[in-house]
């Protein structure tokens, strides 16, 4: 049963920059840590691994900004949320449907103060996938990253899918070969092309996406920074609602109008997907980046490199 | 107690990697460990497991 649906935008612009799409994770969070609870997201570690950390601060949580297209490792993460409940802790969790649907069976009956948000789900690519393009990007500029960001909003607009890399020398990378690869969908896990989680029955107590198909309804709303898009799943879902609803601009929207494909069913496997993995295991970067990535195959450089005025932030090993 | 050996899943399309079986488990008998393709699936360690099947009841792709 859905509560409510609403295209939201963080009343904060800084927020919503800093966000993949309008800030509704940054809302909900705020909740929950102001009122002395733990946030549980997914972050880039130092080596660009995507994992699930623990936030009882702001800055922590900060960190959990920001789509990672690759599978995140919980770790311990389930154990831990436990471990919080049981000493009288509010907890959020934010992630994928199936981290979601997996947690609460975990937690079972003691998830009284356990708020779960779920994101809109595309599928996950493999974390060695991603870590492959990663070296492919340092050895053709024979200098280490420094940064790396999934879907650079600021430097596209929220409607493209470009991402940056940037390097010790202070330059940067804006490439769309990692996202061509993930959208061919042969580096996802198997699981996804079997999801049981792609439907309005949702995981989550609130479900945060990209408000897809604003531009048609509202398109007042949309100047291409971001707009997020809200499904409320419960009756925990529509309190913490209540509660952020303030720092945030919430517009009721029909459902029907931002219908996507992953509300609705998995994708099917690509019928190549065991190629793929062959030449993947088989043959360079270089080759998956062209072949899959479309490196290469359009006129315009698809490579464009700028100098970057941000600090080092992290060290690829 | 039957002593089955326990069986996650049949096919890697039935594991979405959530680690609840891992971490439900009473004897830490489940590892998460990455397989050719750089996904991590659990791995049940015979010598520690009681197949007490908690981690079969928790796995929310069984339902
Ligand atoms: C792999 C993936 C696929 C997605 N597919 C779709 C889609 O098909 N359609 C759609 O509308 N939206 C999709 N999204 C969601 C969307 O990109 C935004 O993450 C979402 O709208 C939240 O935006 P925000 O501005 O509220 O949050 P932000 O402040 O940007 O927060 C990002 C949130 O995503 C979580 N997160 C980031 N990376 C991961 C990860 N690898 N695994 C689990 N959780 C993660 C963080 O914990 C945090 O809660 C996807 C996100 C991911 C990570
Ligand atoms: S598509 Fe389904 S199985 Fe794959 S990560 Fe998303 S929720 Fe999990
Ligand atoms: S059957 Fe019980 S002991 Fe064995 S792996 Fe599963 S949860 Fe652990
Ligand atoms: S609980 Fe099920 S889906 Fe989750 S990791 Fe274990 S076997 Fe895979």
């Amino acid at each position: 049963m859905i509560y409510g649906v609403y295209a939201a935008i963080h009343n904060d612009r800084n927020i919503v920059s800093a966000s993949q799409s309008g800030g509704a994770f940054t809302a909900l969070s705020d909740v929950i840590l102001d009122m002395g609870g733990v946030v549980y997201g997914c972050v880039l570690d130092r080596t660009f691994r995507a994992v699930h950390m623990r936030a009882d601060n702001k800055a922590q949580r900060d960190l959990m900004r920001g789509s990672k297209y690759v599978q995140s490792d919980l770790g311990s993460t389930f154990s831990q949320i436990k471990a919080d409940l049981a000493a009288g802790r509010t907890v959020l969790f934010s992630g994928t449907p199936c981290q979601t649907a997996g947690l609460k069976k975990f937690i079972g009956d003691k998830g009284e103060r356990l708020y779960c948000a779920d994101i809109i789900c595309h599928g996950v690519p493999s974390p060695a996938v991603w870590k492959s393009y990663l070296k492919w990007q340092q050895s053709r500029k024979r200098r280490r990253i420094t940064d790396a960001v999934f879907r650079n909003k600021e430097g596209h607009g929220w409607h493209s899918h470009f991402e940056r890399i940037s390097f010790e020398d202070g330059t940067e990378v804006s490439s769309n070969v990692y996202a061509n690869v993930f959208y061919g969908h042969h580096p996802l896990r198997p699981s996804c092309f079997s999801c049981p989680f792609k439907s309005l029955e949702r995981q989550g107590d609130i479900t945060i996406a990209d408000c897809w198909g604003i531009d048609k309804i509202a398109p007042e709303l949309d100047d291409n920074t971001g707009i997020s898009l809200m499904l409320v799943n419960s009756q925990n879902g529509q309190e913490l609602l209540d509660k952020a609803g303030d720092n945030m601009v919430l517009q009721p929207i029909d459902i029907e109008n931002v219908m996507q494909p992953c509300l609705k069913e998995p994708f099917p496997e690509p019928e190549d997907r065991d190629v793929f993995w062959q030449e993947y295991r088989t043959k360079s970067f270089g080759y998956i980046a062209r072949k899959y990535g479309r490196y290469g195959a359009d006129r315009t450089p698809k490579m464009l490199v700028k100098r970057a005025v941000g600090k080092i932030r992290r060290i690829i090993r | 107690m039957n002593k089955e050996k326990i069986v996650l899943f049949e096919k890697k399309q039935e594991c979405c990697g959530c680690t609840a079986c891992a971490a439900v488990c009473p004897a830490q008998a489940v590892t998460m460990q990455p397989d050719e393709e750089g996904f991590l699936y659990p791995v049940i360690n015979e010598e520690k497991c009681l197949h007490c099947r908690a981690c079969i009841g928790v796995c929310p792709f069984k339902d």
